[in-house]
C-alpha cells in the first residue's frame, strides 16, 4: 500500500483545471456556486486525480523512465473545496510480468479528504519497462 | 447561475460532435508538471505530455464548446485508455458520441455518458475515453 502525503488545496490549485478544462461556472463562479448544494466553487476532479497520481509516480516509482499509464478509471463521490486536505491511497492489485513484455501494474486507489470523506475511487494500470 | 449550455434533453443517445484543435506546447507540459507535482516525463529526447494532461485537455475540448456551461451539475466519473504518446507540437481534437442518457428519479437531472476519441493531426487515436456527466434537465 502507498499513501500520498496530505495536500492542502488552495485557490492556486483551481488554476490547474481552469487552464486546460475551463468550465468556469462550477470552478470560478463564487456567487453562483453559493446557491448550489456545493456551497462554493469546487476543484476540478481531474486536478485532484492529477495531484495524487503525480505523487504516486514521483515517490512510489521514483523514476518515470519507461513508465506509461495505460488505463485510468475514476468515479467521483464528493467535491474538493479550497481548504480541504486530500490524500490518495493506492493498493497494488495485480502485477503481470512476462519475459518479452513490459511489466503491468494494476492498482486500486481511493482519494480521501480531511482524513475520512471519500472523494473518488478508481483503478490505474501502469506499464513499467 | 447563467445558462449557456444544453440541457439533458439535448443529449439524446446517438448525438455526436467534434471539437476545435489544441496544439500541445512545451509550456503546457512545464506548467502541468509544476502545478500538479507530476515528475518530468520524457522518452529519450522527446518531451511527452503526461497522460493526465491529455485527459484534462480532452475534457477541455468538450467543455470549451460551451455545451454544458451552466447546465453541468458535475462529472461523476471517467475512464481512459491511452493509446499513443502525445508530443510537443501535436494538435489534439476529439469526437464524441452520446452512448447513454437517463433521467434521475427526481427528473430534475440526467446522467449522460459521452464516448470520446481524442486524436492527433495524423488522425491517430491517442486516447479513448468515457465521461459520465450529470446534467440539468429542462423538465418539460
Amino acid at each position: 500500500m502507498f499513501e500520498t502525503e496530505e495536500k492542502l488545496f488552495t485557490e492556486r490549485d483551481l488554476l490547474l483545471g481552469i487552464l486546460w478544462e475551463g468550465d468556469a461556472q462550477l470552478h470560478t463562479n463564487s456567487p453562483g456556486m453559493a446557491k448550489t448544494p456545493f456551497g462554493s466553487t469546487i476543484v476540478h476532479g481531474n486536478s485532484v486525480t492529477s495531484m495524487v497520481l503525480g505523487q504516486l509516480l514521483r515517490v512510489y516509482f521514483k523514476s518515470t523512465e519507461n513508465i506509461k499509464i495505460r488505463e485510468l478509471n475514476v468515479s467521483y463521490h464528493a467535491p474538493v473545496h479550497v481548504g480541504d486536505f486530500v490524500k490518495g491511497v493506492f493498493v497494488l492489485e495485480e502485477q503481470q510480468k512476462h519475459l518479452s513484455n513490459p511489466e503491468i501494474l494494476r492498482m486500486n486507489f481511493e482519494v480521501l479528504k480531511n482524513k475520512q470523506t471519500r472523494v473518488s475511487k478508481g483503478t490505474i494500470s501502469i506499464e513499467v519497462g | 447561475m447563467e445558462i449557456l449550455g444544453m440541457f439533458f434533453e439535448d443529449f439524446p443517445v446517438g448525438k455526436s460532435g467534434g471539437s476545435v484543435g489544441k496544439t500541445i506546447t512545451s509550456s503546457d507540459i512545464d506548467f502541468f508538471e509544476e502545478m500538479s507535482s507530476w515528475p518530468r516525463y520524457s522518452d529519450a529526447e522527446r518531451q511527452l505530455a503526461p497522460e493526465m494532461l491529455v485527459t484534462m485537455i480532452s475534457a477541455g475540448l468538450m467543455t470549451r464548446q460551451g455545451i454544458y456551461e451552466g447546465t453541468l451539475v458535475g462529472i461523476i466519473g471517467n475512464s481512459w485508455h491511452y493509446k499513443a504518446p502525445v508530443l510537443v507540437g501535436d494538435t489534439l481534437k476529439l469526437k464524441y458520441l452520446v452512448t447513454e442518457a437517463s433521467l434521475t428519479k427526481s427528473r430534475e437531472r440526467g446522467i449522460v455518458v459521452l464516448k470520446i476519441r481524442t486524436f492527433n493531426q495524423r488522425n491517430e487515436t491517442v486516447a479513448e475515453g468515457e465521461i459520465r456527466t450529470m446534467i440539468r434537465a429542462r423538465g418539460e
